[in-house]
């Protein structure tokens, strides 16, 4: 293959990559707000909602991707123009069992399905998806929590 | 994590417990770190938590819920952790053995408080089956809310 072709295939592979990031940009937000975890009719016990809660407002904090990251009901976000609010509805739960993990590997798996939502003030969509949480071999159920918010994280630094 | 601005709650009971002296914390103190061991009394209206290291303190008048659940996990802290993983090596998963002998039933208190400016925080404890009840009337006597919703979670959480 001769120079001016690899240089044009090149120029090609670049104008695609940079086309796809033109398509998806990234919003920009100084400030988010961690609501709490919504069960919904959803049986989850309450330690898990809550560790999701705090696992993420301690992620998405160290994640560096926000100035400010305010917890559900501070007062002081209320003056923050261009504050966007993280949700999180649980879809299904199903604790598993670390015994049954440990023991029998493909048994006793707990697993979490969330609909991670982003919104604005003024309740306009920002990011909408499903997630999902588990705990497949070692460590204990409230370990799913990790595993989510891990994930939830990750989407968020992806969209801002 | 002291929230002075909640002085309210200091003007409550001056009622000392003795101090539940093996109580991993899992989450929600800011100043502690996961899975810590360390003690949690209750003194002049406020929950303390103490580590060797760090302490943390929750006003009983800025605690807006207390769950009670149920979890059997891995006893033996970390020296359990490390035993465990050391027997997964051992010939024909004969180290499985330990799961069943290390297993443990444990007591999972989650406290819902609030801080002077209103954000909503969750401290959620694990102790010895049977501690977690005492500890949730004895905040509750002192002055805790706790909504009928989270007994009932109490009661539904098995192992």
């Amino acid at each position: 293959m001769s120079g001016r072709a690899i240089f044009v295939f090149l120029l090609t592979a670049a104008s695609i990559v940079s086309a796809q990031n033109a398509a998806k940009p990234k919003l920009s937000a100084s400030a988010i707000q961690i609501a709490m975890v919504e069960a919904g009719d959803v049986q989850i016990p309450a330690e898990f909602r809550y560790a999701v809660y705090e696992r993420l407002v301690e992620r998405v904090r160290t994640s560096g991707t926000f100035q400010k990251v305010y917890r559900m009901g501070d007062r002081t976000a209320d003056g923050v123009p261009d504050l966007v609010i993280l949700h999180t509805k649980v879809d299904t739960f199903k604790e598993g069992s670390q015994t049954e993990r440990e023991l029998v590997t493909v048994l006793g798996a707990t697993k979490v399905d969330i609909t991670a939502s982003v919104t604005a003030r003024d309740g306009r969509s920002l990011m909408d998806q499903k997630i999902t949480g588990r705990v497949r071999f070692f460590g204990e159920n409230l370990g799913v929590t990790n595993d989510l918010s891990k994930r939830i994280t990750k989407l968020v630094r992806e969209t801002f | 994590m002291t929230f002075a601005g909640a002085g309210s709650a200091l003007a409550q009971t001056a009622s000392t417990t003795a101090p539940n002296q093996k109580v991993r914390y899992i989450i929600g103190l800011d100043t502690i770190k996961a899975n810590a061991s360390g003690q949690l009394k209750l003194q002049e209206g406020v929950l303390h938590f103490a580590t060797g290291k760090a302490e943390s303190k929750v006003p009983i008048s800025s605690i807006d819920d207390i769950f009670l659940g149920a979890e059997t996990t891995q006893g033996g802290g970390k020296t359990g952790r490390v035993v465990k993983t050391a027997a997964m090596a051992a010939p024909f998963e004969s180290g499985k053995a330990l799961t069943i002998l290390m297993r443990t039933k444990v007591d999972i208190l989650t406290i819902a408080f609030h801080d002077p400016d209103g954000a909503a925080h969750g401290a959620i404890f694990a102790l010895p089956k049977g501690q977690g009840e005492t500890i949730r009337t004895q905040l509750i006597q002192a002055g805790a809310h706790s909504s009928p919703a989270a007994k009932e979670v109490s009661e539904r959480s098995t192992p």
